[in-house]
């Protein structure tokens, strides 16, 4: 039954298409080829370097950053974002498991649903348009980036590629590429439903902050903050 | 969803005269057109951007076929299900199958125009399922048992006071002391209230805004986050999308996004773009136990083999229906369907029969304001004169109009007859109205003279003065 269903609207487009049986994805990708392939997209134009237009641009979505010269500064910069009663949940990452969380820090490795405050690594970020990347997967659950009131992210310079088309090819030697969430965030949470008016903090984090370590960001003061 | 477009005329006289809704949309309708258009100043070379865009999509639809069994492929590879749908009732009995072998109670929807296209919250409700629209603009409009009245902000023709008003009577029995006012107020109590229901469901159904046929994902986006709460707190993810939604490549839906954000909310993006490719993995600690996606005709494979093609490029962005001085005056539930606008006046009497929607293509003054602001660059104007044609040439045409429109070809078909009739009308009317300038009441233009003055005609026929103009230059 479903099959059928599947064979009729098939051929219902084939027919649409007046093309004659089976064709390979090889000659559609040679026309793909000719068509426009082989020019890029054209792109917002930008100067100066990826780390600078990140920053911008990010700032532009209501985004707050802050450098850290070292990976050791990450527990007290997230303990300074913390309300008193509010506990920390920490991305199961390789790179955050390792560090010292003070005692008096409540830390856990999960997302759950009263969550106040969730640290995650990102995997990329895009310069063009102040985006992060990041990709699910054992170390990093979808819901740390959705649940809580503040998400804070760890994120490398190095990993800030110019466009989207970039990230797809720092991204895709990895295996399990793409995974089953590749989550791509510009700033907190907002609406315009309620008269056209921006509100932020619709359903996801009301607050967006990047902890931004690597070279190249000496000379550049925290933004939004 | 039912059509109700055969009451378009009344529909929209009674818009008109809705003085809350009529501010409403000239207010979404400035915020709309500025946005974009600031986006696109910054953006040098987007009409390029528009050629690709048409370009990825022309492509796609011309080998739709082999990409409907790349994508098709690659979502089982990923360990996800795809189900086929010829028509809205085929879509509305697997959705609700796959609902009820998971043993659903609670349903939580991201926006998505074909399921509303296939009325899948009715059929879910019937069903017995606790549906719930999470994106604001829907919930409020499911508040208020409306259909949306546009594709990108579905309650656009809702006030802050109706808003407060729905959220007082269904939160609170009517009973809340001091209302709710401000926005930020409305748009905390509704995350409170739909968190409950993100965290408590069993399926969670999204659209799709692209399919990528090179890894089986599918494109959503947002700028709530809903749509990512939606497939990622339950335990089944189901992801409904026309079967027009493909692009090739992960590039492709890369293009493609630049100009979705920028068309539809002036944005360079919106807030969450995220790929969904499977259901969770080992290892994941979060994520839906099993992931589908229903592919849906609906009529679409129809379109393929006719110039209506062009049609099928459309991405759903609305811009069209922003710059429409016919949608900004009577709003989106005049059009009585899924689609409103420009794009919904050619996308309904396609899925519904010009029979039903014979209203629709008339109603467009063929300014072209929609062709110019389209990201993938549809004809819609040619498209909508089109319906037309077809509509005479079926004799769906009123008599009266059919008829003027026969005295009318014959004249203008005949140059001689043409400039004899406009000099003696021009002539006549000139005299008649030489006192005033304008007429205030004219036989058979009633329609026009009831809510302006017609001016009276002075001077020369075109035609003899350009005639004249040629005897100058020489």
């Amino acid at each position: 039954m479903m099959n059928s269903t599947r064979e009729r609207i098939l051929a219902k487009v084939r027919r649409g298409l007046e093309a004659s049986g089976q064709r390979s994805i090889a000659m559609a990708h040679a026309a793909r080829e000719l068509a426009y392939g082989e020019m890029p997209s054209p792109r917002q134009p930008w100067k100066g370097n990826a780390t600078e237009r990140f920053c911008q641009r990010f700032e532009a979505w209501a985004g707050t950053w802050q450098r850290l010269s070292r990976v050791g500064e990450i527990p007290m910069a997230v303990q300074a974002l913390l309300g008193p009663e509010d506990f920390v949940s920490v991305a199961p990452h390789s790179l955050l498991r390792e560090l010292d969380w003070p005692s008096q820090m409540a830390v856990n490795h999960e997302a759950p649903a009263d969550c106040r405050l969730a640290v995650s690594v990102a995997d990329a970020a895009i310069a063009e348009t102040g985006t992060l990347v990041l990709c699910s997967g054992p170390q990093s659950p979808t819901g740390l980036a959705l649940l809580p009131e503040t998400h804070v992210v760890i994120l490398r310079t190095e990993t800030i590629l110019p466009d989207m088309e970039a990230v797809w090819r720092h991204l895709q030697p990895e295996p399990p590429f793409p995974p089953r969430s590749l989550n791509t965030i510009s700033g907190p949470s907002r609406t315009a439903d309620v008269e056209q008016t921006i509100q932020l903090g619709a359903h996801g984090p009301r607050r967006l902050h990047v902890l931004l370590l690597g070279e190249h960001i000496g000379e550049m003061s925290a933004g939004g903050i | 969803m039912q059509s109700t477009a055969r009451e378009f005329p009344l529909r929209a006289r009674r818009a008109l005269d809705d003085v809350q809704l009529r501010e409403a949309l000239a207010k979404a309708q400035d915020g709309f057109v500025g946005k974009r258009q600031t986006s696109i100043d910054a953006f040098p070379e987007f009409e390029a951007l528009r050629d690709r865009g048409k370009a990825i999509k022309d492509h796609t639809l011309a080998y739709l076929d082999v990409y409907l069994e790349q994508f098709e492929k690659a979502v089982i590879a990923a360990g996800g299900q795809v189900h086929w749908a010829e028509s809205a009732e085929d879509a509305q009995r697997i959705v609700t199958g796959i609902c009820q072998q998971a043993g659903a109670r609670r349903v939580t929807k991201a926006k998505t125009m074909a399921g509303e296209e296939v009325s899948l919250n009715e059929v879910l409700e019937t069903a017995g399922f606790d549906t719930v629209e999470t994106d604001l603009g829907e919930y409020i409009i499911q508040l208020a048992k409306e259909p949306p009245s546009h594709i990108i902000a579905p309650a656009v023709h809702k006030t802050r006071q109706q808003i407060s008003d729905l959220f007082n009577t269904h939160h609170h029995g009517g009973r809340l002391k001091t209302a709710l006012r401000e926005v930020p107020e409305l748009v905390d109590e509704a995350r409170q209230r739909l968190r409950e229901k993100f965290l408590t469901a069993d399926v969670g159904i999204t659209g799709a805004n692209f399919l990528v046929a090179e890894t089986g994902s599918i494109a959503l986006v947002t700028n709530e986050g809903n749509a990512d709460l939606t497939h990622t707190l339950p335990r089944v993810h189901v992801a409904i999308a026309g079967i027009e939604k493909l692009v090739p490549t992960l590039d492709d839906a890369a293009c493609m996004l630049r100009l979705l954000a920028r068309s539809a909310t002036g944005q360079d993006t919106s807030t969450y773009t995220t790929f969904v490719t499977g259901p969770k993995r080992t290892g994941d600690p979060d994520g839906p136990e099993s992931f589908h996606v229903v592919l849906l005709d609906n009529g679409r494979s129809r379109m393929l083999g006719n110039r209506y093609r062009e049609m099928l490029r459309c991405i759903r962005c609305g811009a069209c229906m922003n710059h429409c001085p016919v949608y900004g005056a009577i709003g989106g539930h005049a059009y009585g369907w899924v689609y409103p606008g420009p794009m919904g006046s050619v996308l309904t009497p396609l899925f519904t029969g010009l029979d039903d929607s014979r209203d629709l293509p008339n109603a467009c003054t063929l300014n072209g304001r929609c062709q110019s602001v389209c990201p993938v660059q549809i004809p819609l104007p040619d498209l909508l004169r089109d319906l037309r044609r077809q509509q005479f040439e079926r004799g769906l045409t009123a008599r009266r109009t059919r008829w003027v429109l026969a005295v009318w070809g014959a004249i203008a078909r005949r140059p001689r007859l043409y400039h004899l009739f406009t000099r003696l009308g021009m002539g006549l009317l000139g005299r008649l109205g030489k006192r005033t300038g304008a007429f205030r009441r004219l036989p058979f233009a009633s329609a026009w003279t009831a809510s302006r003055d017609m001016p009276a005609p002075q001077g020369s026929t075109f035609q003899q003065l350009w005639k004249q103009r040629q005897r100058d230059a020489r």
